[in-house]
């Protein structure tokens, strides 16, 4: 599995895919200029990620799990988002080992509901945690 | 409308570094105000799409100096967002049916027409007066208008104007 690092700006987010020390997470703020490359990037890595799952033969000891810690993000990068969720969806529908934790702040409703929606939209159960502000 | 505060008056060319420069003027103003936190992300929120509408619609007109304009107000019981833009008087019919449309909906027809256009494949580039409108009036409880003023033959100002409900 790779790893993929991505430092984040005034408008796009922190991306830390560590195998190594078996970090997953994706937080901050996200409307790039260019939304499509910018997730080219997590979109591609996913895939290499379904290569790993195939390749490997023997089960991965933890899960991955997968921290969505957003602040906000645009409608732009919803759109890209969902496409994420419902491949890791699809991961996850085949037996892989995969979670989704999806953080809110607290009285944040709207990061609650629409988390609710990319979980029913990409037909995945994801785990909701509360910040504490 | 009196006693409104103005958060942002703003008009002028709009790039994507200016919307940074704007936008996160209109947050850390937020910052200061005593309403809840799901109320600022909200107006920023609803701020970022109507910023990004213009900076993906606005239409130059070389014969005028209408430039695009926002404005941010917080009255007694809302928050106020105008925002306006010049567009090419052959887009005027298409973005008004759009916006007749959504303005029709109440909170679950919103949700269906949010759920169609996000689920679309390669609409990202053309992606019109979609999902930034739907996401701006489910936010706003859909309360919003709009104007098409035509100026010449080849333009006319679109106005949008976003009411934000303060919630106690």
């Amino acid at each position: 599995m790779k790893e993929l690092n991505i430092e984040s700006t005034s408008t796009s987010p922190k991306v830390l895919f560590d195998p190594n020390s078996n970090i997953f997470e994706i937080s901050g703020e996200s409307r790039p200029e260019n939304a499509s490359v910018f997730y080219k990037h997590i979109l591609d890595w996913v895939k290499d990620l379904e290569q790993f799952f195939t390749d490997s033969k023997e089960p991965l000891k933890t899960p991955v799990e997968f921290n969505f810690n957003f602040e906000y993000f645009n409608s732009t990068s919803a759109k890209f988002i969902l496409g994420f969720c419902k491949k890791l969806g699809q991961l996850h529908a085949q037996g892989k080992p995969i979670a989704v934790r999806w953080h809110y702040e607290e009285d944040d409703e709207d990061m609650l509901e629409v988390g609710r929606e990319m979980s029913r939209m990409a037909k995945f159960d994801f785990e909701y945690v509360e910040i504490k502000i | 409308m009196t006693g409104n505060q103005t958060i942002l008056n703003y008009k002028g060319p709009i790039e994507f570094k200016t919307t940074e420069i704007l936008l996160q003027k209109v947050k850390n103003d937020l910052e200061a105000h005593t309403i809840k936190k799901v109320l600022k992300k909200r107006v920023y929120n609803i701020m970022v799409e109507c910023v990004e509408n213009i900076l993906r619609h606005k239409a130059g007109d070389p014969d005028t100096a209408i430039h695009p304009y926002i404005v941010l107000e917080k009255g007694v019981g809302e928050y106020f967002i105008t925002a306006g833009n010049l567009i090419a008087n052959n887009e005027v019919a298409l973005l008004k049916e759009k916006l007749t449309d959504v303005s029709n909906q109440n909170r679950e027809g919103l949700r269906k027409m949010y759920d169609n256009q996000i689920n679309k494949e390669n609409t990202i580039d053309t992606d019109g007066a979609g999902l930034g409108i739907i996401t701006i009036a489910m936010k706003s409880d859909n309360k919003i208008n709009y104007s098409f003023n035509p100026i010449n033959e080849q333009f006319s100002v679109f106005e949008l104007q976003v009411s934000i409900p303060i919630e106690t």
